[in-house]
């Protein structure tokens, strides 16, 4: 046995630093992973079953604390993955990818070592006799799960800045602008789920539009014409990487597209009321700032519109 | 332009926050708040980390898609006949609209808290990375005006949730001190409650709590209690409206008297002569130049203000 415990401080010691290493694969984004050393997943897993177990020794816990039987049963779960449970060598599991696995399989790890992490932390690194050992083993345990903290933090931090990112692109400069009678509606909006931000705390893709455009452009007999309409309808920001101006997303990949009602007056020209004699119903398409739309279809006014989304005057179109 | 926190390499174990409430420091400025926090520390400022929040960049994202700001401006511009007014103007259509967002937009509720979580996150980390672990981390925030508002809602957030890695029991981030000064807590508890339903998500807004208002606190598996800050103090002028004072009375709608925080009221001078000392200097001066008295009106809602009047303890509460 006690030799058994030699061999495990032995361990801890050894894969402490691929360990570390290893702790970054897990909780950063993909991009960076590419750029770190290749390590083993089972050393970071084997390194926290024996660092936790170390420092629940260290820390004293009373006698009834909670803590105790839970670590083992996160450490079991955990174990599961580390390598002499799995009977995979180091060399062979050298690469620690979670996207790689089936999202069950990452989402079980993930969920354990957050457990472990978490439980570990709240017993263990803010009692004295941790935070003063100088004892090898506990140092090296110690510094292991605030480095592993540390980096949780860090892919934390990551997904709210992603979020942040995803708010710009929804109401940053870039973004398209609202008229007074659209903040109204989508100011009521947010009474609906579905347009209020997400449960990862990024924002809804969604935006209600009902704008007046006094200037879509359409050829009638091989002459331009200006011809008014009013849209009601839904726009959805494509908020994902490499989608919109923040990323250059340039025209293939704009920032948003919209779908919905369109509605022209009787007569065409710029400026014109909608419901002036008997409308024109259609329908508009936006995709970025390019936006077409189909009124009177298959009437002897039916138009094809083009215009480009912005806003002439504040608050209003 | 992209949110971005603000990385410091740390010193020694201690950290200040600097949280604005109102004003341009979208990317920087905020030289004059800090300045008056270094002069507050002495040579004590040396050895700690010093970070600012910025927030108003994101402000000006919902500012700027609605034009509301525009709009303020306008509705309060009949009131300007001089540049002062005009200042003044520009400063209610930012507040206005600063206040407003958080209140009455979910998005901008959630972007700010979101922002003010990753720049916490990034001085703790800051820490480990300069070789102190959470538990060994002595953090300050000193916060003014809306920025005691958002402090107040990220430091619940952060003890509620423990997927930011920020809970004082489980994660060990403590505050040593959270020194708000001017809170107006109360007072958008007290506006947006009379709001009622026209506020959406009212349950993402802790200062709308049924059980009221609170020290932010995480209760542990084993039963403890731990405060996210363990020194909590409320700085208020009684000049100072923000604060929840009209004229040296306290507002009971208006005040953030929240159980357990070490409240400060400071008595504050409306005009900028203080005291006899001061009325001698300026009438001497008067007879000396032949001018009229250099008297002026304060501002009672200055922040550089409040540190100076609390500078000796500043510099003793972070010690």
């Amino acid at each position: 046995m006690n030799a058994l415990n030699r061999a495990a401080r032995h361990s801890i010691r050894l894969a402490t630093i691929g360990a570390l290493a290893a702790a970054v694969l897990a909780v950063t984004p993909a991009r960076i992973v590419q750029a770190q050393p290749t390590v083993s997943e089972s050393s970071l897993f084997d390194s926290l079953v024996l660092g936790a177990r170390t420092l629940v020794e260290a820390a004293q816990l009373p006698l009834g604390s909670p803590y105790p039987p839970l670590i083992v049963r996160h450490s079991a779960t955990l174990a599961r993955f580390a390598s002499g449970r799995e009977g995979i060598s180091l060399a062979a599991a050298a690469h620690w990818k979670p996207e790689r696995h089936a999202s069950s399989e990452r989402a079980a790890k993930v969920a354990a070592l957050d457990s472990l992490v978490d439980l570990v932390s709240e017993c263990c690194l803010a009692v004295a006799a941790v935070l003063e050992s100088t004892t090898a083993d506990v140092v090296a345990a110690r510094d292991l799960f605030v480095r592993v903290g540390a980096d949780q933090r860090s892919q934390s931090q990551a997904l709210l800045l992603a979020n942040l990112k995803e708010f710009e692109k929804k109401f940053g400069p870039t973004a398209p602008k609202l008229n007074i009678v659209e903040v109204g509606l989508n100011y009521a909006a947010q009474r609906l789920a579905a347009f209020r931000p997400n449960a990862r705390g990024g924002p809804s893709p969604l935006e209600l539009v009902a704008s007046y455009v006094p200037d879509y452009v359409a050829t009638v007999d091989g002459n331009a014409r200006v011809v008014t309409a009013a849209e009601i309808g839904l726009r959805y920001y494509f908020v994902g990487e490499g989608w919109g101006p923040l990323d250059g997303g340039g025209m293939l990949r704009p920032g948003h597209t919209s779908l919905g009602l369109a509605v022209a007056g009787a007569n065409d020209g710029a400026l014109q009321s909608v419901w002036r004699g008997e409308p024109r119903f259609g329908a508009f398409v936006a995709w970025g700032n390019i936006k077409f739309a189909v009124v009177g279809l298959g009437g002897d006014a039916q138009r094809i519109l083009l215009s480009r989304q912005f806003q002439k005057i504040p608050w209003v179109f | 332009m992209s949110y971005t926190p603000v990385i410091r390499d740390w010193p020694a174990d201690r950290a200040i926050l600097i949280v604005h409430g109102i004003g341009n420091t979208q990317t920087g400025g905020g030289e004059e708040i800090e300045a008056a926090v270094r002069a507050a520390l002495g040579p004590d400022a040396d050895s700690i980390a010093i970070y600012q929040l910025y927030y108003d960049g994101i402000n000006d994202w919902f500012a700027g898609k609605t034009q509301a700001a525009a709009l303020i401006s306008k509705l309060v511009g009949k009131f300007r006949q001089s540049e002062q007014n005009q200042a003044l103007a520009d400063t209610l259509a930012d507040y206005a609209g600063d206040v407003l967002w958080p209140v009455m937009s979910v998005s901008a509720r959630v972007a700010v808290r979101s922002a003010y979580i990753a720049q916490l996150q990034q001085v703790v980390n800051d820490g480990v990375r300069c070789g102190h672990a959470p538990a060994q981390q002595r953090l300050t925030i000193i916060t003014h005006s809306l920025g005691c508002f958002h402090t107040y809602e990220a430091l619940h957030e952060i003890s509620r949730q423990s997927s930011y890695k920020l809970q004082p029991g489980t994660h060990h981030v403590r505050f040593e001190n959270v020194i708000s000064m001017a809170s107006p807590v109360q007072l958008i508890r007290s506006v947006a409650g009379a709001m009622g339903a026209a506020v959406p998500d009212r349950t993402t807004l802790t200062t709308l709590s049924d059980a009221g208002l609170s020290l932010p606190e995480q209760k542990r598996l084993d039963g403890v209690v731990v405060p996210s800050a363990k020194r909590w103090i409320s700085i208020a002028g009684d000049l100072d409206p923000v604060g929840g004072y009209a004229l040296r009375k306290r507002l009971a709608w208006a005040y953030a008297d929240i159980p357990g925080q070490l409240s400060l009221i400071d008595q504050e001078s409306a005009v900028t002569i203080a005291n006899g000392d001061d009325l001698r200097t300026a009438l001497h001066a008067s007879l000396r130049t032949g001018k009229a008295p250099a008297i002026a009106p304060n501002d009672p809602h200055s922040w550089t203000a409040y540190v100076g009047r609390h500078a000796d303890d500043i510099k003793g509460w972070v010690a």
